[in-house]
């Protein structure tokens, strides 16, 4: 029963970074205050879907996908989901990365080829921008530790490890 | 049916797309644009000012899947003007970091962007849901990892590798860095013959222009970083004179570079040009592969460009094995100079074609003109003219298979625009 926090983004595309942003700051806070785990977690940052994608969700029982979305609603604005199979192709959801393959056709991948954990998360942030350069804008900034806090109740972790 | 109108819209996103436009009347093509953003014409910008030795590391960012490319022909342009000459070791490393990137680049475009249109499926998600050809897209993924696995030990990472510079390697790998790759090479070898045999059960429509098929020739090995530029039509020069036979301009239409020849003529560029032109060279698994397949070579129809692309891969494999257990760990691994003005030009075969770059440096080595010809901005006016010779031939068909059909045709070229399977994305309107 392990649970992987995936945070998917380009952290110099300013808010598209979101993604590794909380994952990376939820990773230094729980091995700062030395939490001991009631259950497994682990966390990965990927800075562009790709079918690397495809090994490194493969062998969990729980995946969180963390990523950053524009879907019209206010930026730092956030989404929850449960993913079902062809869930983010019926919405319409674009691929948002060059060359190929994108989150959900990768989550959809992973599903026909056996490699998808049992249980799929996603949670979303709108965003304000992705233009070139480091930081997240002030509104996404401010929803990062809403994330994070959400994320601490969903996985009941008091500790994690890296990978 | 004498009429069709197919219209793919421009996707504004980041590193190029493509757009498709045919509209057809009375059985005559009034309108064929095919607009891909290509983007290396920033590129030559960004490159004015920097050191030779940043170079390689900018050019690499043009392409996530074949920067290689992009490194080897600026790396070799470079030399030339600072009088480098690099080891054979260096040479043999080039060679295999070459083969890494031939063998993720082409494994990708053959099972998970062009057999989805030979075998009717919408894309290789769904492709892979049929059980009977789960398979060969789980072979396909682990050969494309061999690829990435390879660019990461010789390059640092498995994208935009880090190592490769401007005299050879930042750091070389060892031997058995390199050996720890060999049992997944020999069960990749044996692959990609297996995938040469599948490749050419596929139906390929009854259609071969008479191209200019253009490409590197040496006289002792399978074209990658070295030789003449070469074409079936009896072109036959050295590197220094390409911009004399092969002219790059603007067309109105789209924001990419077209190339062309000197007398306004397009020629093709890629595997197919490749295998058709070195079939003497080709590794003899390759070799063999290709002649088991029942597919004659050499070859004008595009559509066989799948079988080339999984050929070369059998010869990567090969070569790559080759190189590893012959393996000398270049010491040094780079070799240095002093900055020197001066003009230097060079042409590798990048997955998608040849790769010319020039540049022009000051004493201080900073870069004061670029040029890059990409693979895919050669082909273009090429596409189009397939186009409109391949349009005729689907009138007859049903709209959303005239449509399949012609994007499949512009597939053959493995466009490096950021989304091949895009084009299956269409909006189309009957007249």
């Amino acid at each position: 029963m392990t649970t992987l926090i995936l945070g998917i983004g380009n952290e110099w595309a300013s808010d598209d970074g979101v993604g590794p942003e909380v994952v990376r700051r939820l990773q230094g806070r729980w091995q700062k205050e030395g939490r001991e785990p009631d259950r497994e977690v682990e966390f990965s940052i990927l800075a562009q879907p790709d079918l690397s994608l495809l090994d490194r969700i493969a062998g969990y029982s729980d995946l969180i996908v963390v990523d950053a979305v524009v879907g019209g609603q206010p930026p730092g604005t956030i989404h929850r989901e449960t993913w079902e199979p062809g869930m983010l192709v019926e919405r319409g959801v674009q691929r948002a990365s060059s060359h190929g393959f994108g989150v959900h056709e990768l989550l959809e991948m992973a599903a026909v080829m056996g490699k998808l954990p049992p249980r799929v998360q996603l949670i979303g942030i709108e965003i304000a921008s992705t233009e070139p350069g480091q930081g997240l804008s002030a509104t996404v900034a401010q929803a990062v530790e809403g994330v994070m806090e959400e994320l601490a109740e969903m996985v009941g972790a008091k500790g994690a490890r890296a990978i | 049916m004498t009429h069709l109108n197919i219209k793919v819209p421009y996707m504004a996103r980041v590193e190029g797309e493509g757009a498709l436009d045919i509209v057809v009347e009375d059985g005559e093509i009034k309108h064929l644009e095919l607009n891909i953003f290509e983007p290396p014409r920033f590129f030559e910008a960004f490159l004015q000012g920097r050191g030779y030795m940043e170079v390689p590391d900018i050019t690499a960012r043009i392409c996530g899947i074949c920067p290689v490319a992009y490194q080897m022909s600026s790396a070799h342009a470079l030399e030339k003007i600072l009088e480098i000459e690099i080891t054979p070791e260096i040479r043999a490393l080039r060679r295999l970091l070459y083969c890494a990137e031939w063998i993720e680049s082409h494994v990708l475009h053959i099972y998970l962007l062009h057999a989805p249109d030979f075998l009717g499926y919408e894309s290789a998600i769904s492709m892979a849901a049929n059980p009977d050809l789960l398979p060969a897209v789980q072979q396909a993924l682990r050969m494309k990892k061999h690829g990435n696995e390879l660019l990461a030990v010789i390059g640092g990472r498995e994208v935009h590798p880090l190592s490769p510079t401007v005299g050879g390697f930042y750091r070389a790998p060892t031997k058995k860095e390199l050996l720890a790759l060999r049992d997944d090479f020999e069960w990749g070898l044996e692959a990609s013959i297996a995938s040469v045999a599948w490749a050419a059960t596929l139906d390929f429509p009854d259609f071969a222009p008479d191209y200019e098929m253009v490409c590197l020739s040496h006289p002792d090995e399978y074209p990658m970083n070295e030789g003449r530029v070469v074409s079936s039509k009896g072109l036959d020069i050295p590197m220094e004179a390409f911009e004399d036979f092969f002219i790059n301009n603007h067309v109105a239409h789209s924001n990419a570079v077209q190339v062309h020849r000197e007398h306004g003529g397009s020629y093709h560029t890629g595997p197919l040009a490749r295998v058709n032109l070195n079939l003497e060279k080709l590794s003899p698994l390759a070799r063999k592969a290709l002649d088991d397949s029942g597919i004659a070579f050499p070859t004008n129809n595009p559509f066989m460009s799948i079988v080339a692309r999984a050929v070369e891969v059998v010869h990567a494999y090969e070569e790559a094995l080759q190189i590893i257990d012959n393996y000398v760990r270049p010491v040094p691994s780079r070799i240095t100079a002093t900055p020197k003005a001066g003009v230097g030009c060079h042409v590798t075969e990048a997955p998608r074609g040849i790769l010319y770059h020039r540049y022009q440096l000051n004493d201080k080595g900073l870069v004061e003109r670029a040029r890059i010809d990409a693979p895919t901005a050669q082909n273009l006016q090429r596409m189009e003219e397939d186009l409109r010779a391949f349009v005729p031939q689907v009138l007859e068909l049903p709209h959303d298979e005239a449509t399949l059909r012609c994007e499949q045709l512009v597939r053959n070229y493995d466009p490096c625009i950021s989304c091949a399977t895009h084009f299956m994305k269409l909006n189309i309107e009957r007249k």
